[in-house]
C-alpha cells in the first residue's frame, strides 16, 4: 500500500537511485506516450488516403513523437541508468550535487507535462515537426498559444539538461574515488562523461533560439521572419544543437553495450583506449557536422563542401566502435542471454543506420534523399534500433542489480525476436519510400508506395506490442520477487562487484586514507531529503505557463522561484549533503579544485556558448543587414563607458573582498561586497531606469526592427544576469553581517567572485560591440 | 607586491584599454582598423580579467586555457555560420 510517507520519500528524495528510478519510469512513461502516438500515424499512413487523422492531427501527432521520443525518452533512459550507476562505477556516495540532480529530475518532468498539456490549447499544440523551423514556427503560420507553450517547454528541458550536465561533468571529472584513474573509468561512466560534455555545449544555442522564437511570437521581434535572420538563423541555431543531440542520445547505449558484449563474450573490451578516444573523436567532431542538414538550403557552396567532409570523417569512429565490440565478441565465449542479444541486436543497427547515414554526407545524394522517407529510416534505425535496443539491453543487464530480482530468460529471449522483427518490418521500408515526403499524412497521388507503407504499418503493431510485452516482462519479475544472485552476469565492472555500493560506510579507499588536516570529512546521512528542487521545478513550470497564457501567473510563477531559492540558500548543506571531500579523489588534471569550484566553471562553459550563440545571431544578421544604425548616433556612448567603468570596478572590489576574507579581515569583506552590489545595482540603475527610457522616448523600441531586437535581447540577457548576480550577492552580503566566513570558510565567495567577473567579461565584449562599432 | 595591488594595477589598464577604445572609435581611422584594434583591445581585456580576476593563474594550468580555448572556438563557429549564411 502507498503511503504518504512513501509519496513524499519520493517527491522530495536527492538519492541518486531513487533520482535514477524516477528518471527511468517517466521516460517509460513518456515512450508509452510517443508510442501510441505513432500508432496513430502508422494507421494513418497504412492506406493512401486514410482518415484516422487530420492533417492539422497528424502534423501535431509528427511533432509530438518526434520531441517527446527524441528529448523526453530516448535521452532520459540514459540519464536513468547513468543516475543509477555512474556513481556506483566511480567509487561516490552520489552525484556531486544531489539537490541539483533533483532539480533536473522535476524540470524535466514537468516540462514534459506542459509540453503534452498543449494538446487541451485552443487551436492545440506544436505542428512544425521536432525542429520547429522558422517561418513556420512564426505567429504567422503557427498562430495556436500550443506553439509558444510547446516551444517554451523545450526551453525548461534545455535548462533541465544543463544542469544536470554540470552535475555528471563535476561528478566524473572531480569526485572519482581514489585509485580509480582515467584508465580505469568503466566504459559506460566514459560514454555518460562525453555524452554530458555534448550536452553542456550543445543545448545552450538551442535555448537562445527558443528564446529568441518566444520573443519573435510574444512581443514581436523579428529575429525569424526578417530576411537578415529568418530561416537560416534558425536552422543555424537548431542544428548546431541538433546534430550533437543525436550523439547526446547514442553514446549513452554504444557505453552499455560495450559493457554488455565485454560481460557477456567473457572478455575485456577489445582496445578500450582506442574505444575510448573514438567516442572522444566523436565528442568533438560533431560539434563540426551540423550543416549537413542544411545541404538545401542554398548557403555558401564552399562551406558546404567542408561540412560533407567531416560528415563522412565521422562515420570513420562509428566503424572503430563497431569493430571493437565485434573483436570482442570474436573468440570469446558468449553467453547469448537477453541482454547480449539486444546488444549484438543495436551493434546490427549501428551498422546499417550508419550506412544510411553516411550516403547523406554526400550532397548530391541528399539533394535526393532530403526531407523523404530515407531519412526517417536512417534515424530510426540509429535513435531507436542502436539506442533503445541498446539501453533494453541494459535495463536486462542491470535489472538484477536494481532490484535483486530475476526475470524469465525465455521470455526475455522471445521479446527479442518478436522486437528485432517487428522494428525491421517497421522501418527497414522506409529506405524504399525515397519518393514519400515527410510529415505528410496522406499519399493518395504515389498509390506504388502503398504495399511499403502497409507492411511498416504490419511492423508497427508487432514492434508497439513488442515493447509493451519488455514492460510486462519486468512488471511479472517485480511481482514474482524471485531472488537472484549477487553478480548473476559474473561482471568484472565495480557496480557489480560492489567495490563501492555501500550507502552506510566509506569507500574502503577512503576508510584506509589519512585525510590530510584540510581535507572536510564529513558522514553520508541517510536523510538528505528536501522539497526545494520540486517548488523549484514548479515554480519554473508556472512561470512558462504563465508567459504563454495568463501574466499573474508568469509573476508568481517567478515569486515560487524567488523563494525556493531561498529555502535553498538556508538549507544547511554542511550538516545534510556533504560528501567525503577533495584530498582523497581522483580529480587529474584538476587536482587542486574542490567540486564546487569545478562545478562553477563547468557553468560557465556552458555560459560561454550562451553569450557567444546570442553574439553570434547579433554579428549573422548584422552582416546581412545593409545599413545598420551607426553606433555612437543611436546609443549614449557616456551611459555604456559609464557602465563598463562601473562594471570594471565592481570586479575589483569583488576580488579585493575575496582578498580581505583570505585575510582574515570581514571588515574588507563586507566593504567589498557591499561596494559590489551598489555599482552593480547602480549599472542597472542607469541602464534600466535611464539608458533604455531615453531610447524608448526616441522610439527605439524592442519591436522597431532587427537593431533594436537584437540590442534589447542581449543586453537584456545580460542585465538578467547581473540581476541574478545582485541576488547572489544578498546572499553573500547577509552571511558576511553575520559574521559566517573566515579564512577557513568563505568558498562561496570565491565562487560568486567567478561569476561576476563572467559578467563582467561579457559585458567587456557587449560594449563595444553596441556602442563602439 | 601585496596581491591586492596586482588587482588594483591591472584595473587601472583595463580602465586605459576602455578609454582607448572610446578614443580610436572616435578618430579618423579606417572603420576595419577601429573594428578590429577595439575588438583585439576587447579580447587582451577579457584574457586579463580571467586571468587576474577569475584567479586562474593560481589555478591549473589546463583550467587556464579554458577562456582561451573558448573564445577562438566560438570565433570560428561564429565565422563559420556567418559564412555559410552568406
Amino acid at each position: 500500500m502507498v503511503t504518504w510517507s512513501t509519496v513524499r520519500t519520493w517527491l522530495t528524495t536527492t538519492n541518486h537511485k531513487r533520482v535514477g528510478l524516477l528518471y527511468l519510469g517517466t521516460a517509460v512513461f513518456f515512450l508509452l506516450v510517443a508510442g501510441v502516438t505513432a500508432m496513430h500515424m502508422r494507421l494513418q499512413l497504412a492506406v493512401p488516403d486514410g482518415n484516422i487523422l487530420s492533417p492539422f492531427l497528424y502534423e501535431e501527432a509528427a511533432t509530438y513523437h518526434g520531441l517527446t521520443m527524441i528529448l523526453w525518452v530516448l535521452s532520459p533512459l540514459g540519464v536513468a541508468f547513468a543516475n543509477y550507476f555512474v556513481p556506483l562505477q566511480i567509487g561516490t556516495k552520489d552525484l556531486a550535487f544531489p539537490r541539483l540532480n533533483a532539480l533536473s529530475y522535476w524540470l524535466y518532468l514537468f516540462s514534459g507535462f506542459v509540453l503534452l498539456g498543449t494538446q487541451v490549447l485552443p487551436g492545440g499544440g506544436p505542428t512544425t515537426g521536432w525542429t520547429m523551423y522558422a517561418p513556420l514556427a512564426g505567429l504567422q503560420y503557427s498562430p495556436q498559444v500550443g506553439m509558444t507553450l510547446g516551444a517554451l517547454a523545450v526551453g525548461v528541458l534545455a535548462a533541465s539538461v544543463t544542469i544536470s550536465s554540470v552535475n555528471f561533468l563535476t561528478t566524473i571529472i572531480g569526485t572519482r574515488v581514489k585509485g580509480m584513474s582515467w584508465s580505469k573509468l568503466p566504459v559506460f561512466s566514459w560514454s555518460v562523461l562525453f555524452t554530458n560534455a555534448l550536452m553542456l555545449f550543445a543545448f545552450p544555442p538551442l535555448l537562445i533560439g527558443i528564446i529568441l522564437l518566444t520573443s519573435d511570437r510574444l512581443i514581436g521581434t523579428s529575429f525569424f521572419t526578417a530576411i537578415q535572420g529568418g530561416s537560416i538563423l534558425w536552422d543555424q541555431l537548431f542544428w548546431f544543437f541538433g546534430h550533437p543531440e543525436v550523439y547526446i542520445v547514442v553514446l549513452p547505449a554504444l557505453g552499455v553495450m560495450a559493457e554488455v558484449i565485454s560481460t557477456f563474450s567473457r572478455r575485456p573490451l577489445f582496445a578500450k583506449k582506442i574505444f575510448v578516444f573514438e567516442l572522444a573523436f566523436v565528442t568533438l567532431l560533431s560539434f563540426g557536422v551540423w550543416m549537413h542538414h542544411m545541404f538545401m538550403t542554398g548557403i555558401n557552396f564552399d562551406v558546404l563542401q567542408a561540412f560533407s567532409f567531416t560528415t563522412m570523417a565521422i562515420s570513420i569512429p562509428f566503424e572503430g566502435v563497431v569493430i571493437n565490440m565485434i573483436l570482442t565478441m570474436h573468440k570469446g565465449s558468449l553467453r547469448l542471454k537477453t541482454p547480449m542479444l539486444f546488444a549484438i541486436g543495436a551493434v546490427f543497427f549501428v551498422i546499417l543506420g550508419g550506412i544510411t547515414g553516411v550516403f547523406q554526407a554526400s550532397m548530391a545524394l541528399d539533394e535526393v534523399f532530403r526531407g523523404s522517407y530515407w531519412v526517417v529510416g536512417h534515424f530510426h534505425y540509429v535513435m531507436v534500433g542502436t539506442t533503445l535496443f541498446g539501453l533494453l539491453a541494459a535495463a536486462y543487464y542491470w535489472w538484477p542489480k536494481i532490484t535483486n530480482r530475476s526475470y524469465s530468460e525465455k521470455l526475455g529471449r522471445i521479446s527479442f525476436v518478436v522486437s528485432f522483427i517487428g522494428f525491421n518490418v517497421l522501418y527497414f521500408p522506409y529506405f524504399f519510400l525515397i519518393d514519400m515526403p515527410r510529415r505528410v499524412g496522406v499519399y493518395a497521388d504515389l498509390p506504388q508506395l502503398w504495399p511499403f507503407n502497409l507492411t511498416a504499418t504490419i511492423g508497427a503493431f508487432i514492434f508497439g506490442p513488442a515493447i509493451a510485452f519488455i514492460l510486462l516482462i519486468f512488471v511479472k519479475s517485480y511481482r514474482d520477487k524471485q531472488k537472484t544472485e549477487k553478480n548473476v552476469w559474473d561482471s568484472h565492472s565495480p557496480e557489480w562487484l560492489e567495490v563501492y555500493d555501500d550507502q552506510s560506510s566509506e569507500p574502503e579507499q577512503i576508510r584506509t586514507e589519512n585525510p590530510s588536516p584540510n581535507a572536510e570529512k564529513r558522514e553520508y546521512p541517510e536523510s538528505s531529503s528536501t522539497p526545494v528542487p520540486i517548488i523549484a521545478a514548479a515554480g519554473a513550470s508556472l512561470a512558462v505557463i504563465g508567459l504563454s497564457l495568463f501574466f499573474p501567473l508568469f509573476i508568481l510563477g517567478l515569486l515560487v522561484i524567488l523563494v525556493s531559492a531561498v529555502l535553498w540558500s538556508m538549507d544547511n548543506l554542511h550538516d545534510r549533503f556533504a560528501d567525503v571531500v577533495d584530498t582523497v579523489r581522483e580529480k587529474w588534471p584538476f587536482q587542486s579544485l574542490p567540486k564546487e569550484k569545478l562545478g562553477v566553471w563547468v557553468f560557465m562553459a556552458s555560459e560561454v556558448v550562451v553569450f557567444g550563440t546570442l553574439i553570434a545571431a547579433y554579428l549573422y544578421i548584422r552582416a546581412r543587414s545593409d545599413p545598420w544604425p551607426i553606433a555612437t548616433q543611436v546609443h549614449n556612448l557616456y551611459i555604456g563607458t559609464a557602465n563598463t567603468l562601473i562594471l570594471l570596478t565592481s570586479s575589483l572590489l569583488m576580488i579585493l573582498a575575496l582578498q580581505a576574507v583570505r585575510r582574515g579581515s570581514n571588515t574588507g569583506l563586507k566593504a567589498g561586497l557591499v561596494g559590489t552590489f551598489s555599482l552593480g545595482g547602480l549599472f542597472l540603475v542607469l541602464k534600466l531606469g535611464i539608458e533604455w527610457p531615453q531610447e524608448i522616448a526616441k522610439g527605439f523600441v524592442i519591436s522597431g526592427g532587427l537593431p533594436q531586437s537584437t540590442y534589447y535581447a542581449i543586453m537584456g540577457t545580460h542585465a538578467i544576469h547581473v540581476g541574478i548576480g545582485l541576488a547572489g550577492l544578498s546572499y553573500l552580503l547577509v552571511k558576511a553581517f553575520k559574521g559566517r566566513f573566515n579564512v577557513q570558510s568563505h568558498t562561496s565567495v570565491e565562487l560568486f567572485g567567478i561569476y561576476w567577473s563572467f559578467v563582467d567579461i561579457v559585458w567587456i565584449f557587449l560594449f563595444p560591440l553596441f556602442y563602439l562599432i | 607586491m601585496n596581491r591586492a595591488w596586482y588587482y588594483v594595477v591591472v584595473w587601472v589598464l583595463m580602465v586605459a584599454a576602455t578609454f582607448v577604445q572610446v578614443y580610436i572609435i572616435e578618430s579618423s581611422s579606417s572603420a576595419t582598423f577601429k573594428q578590429v584594434s577595439i575588438i583585439v583591445i576587447a579580447a587582451a581585456e577579457a584574457i586579463t580579467a580571467a586571468t587576474y580576476y577569475q584567479n586562474l593563474r593560481y589555478e591549473t594550468r589546463v583550467l587556464s586555457f579554458v577562456p582561451i580555448v573558448a573564445l577562438l572556438v566560438v570565433s570560428s563557429l561564429m565565422i563559420l555560420s556567418i559564412a555559410g549564411g552568406a
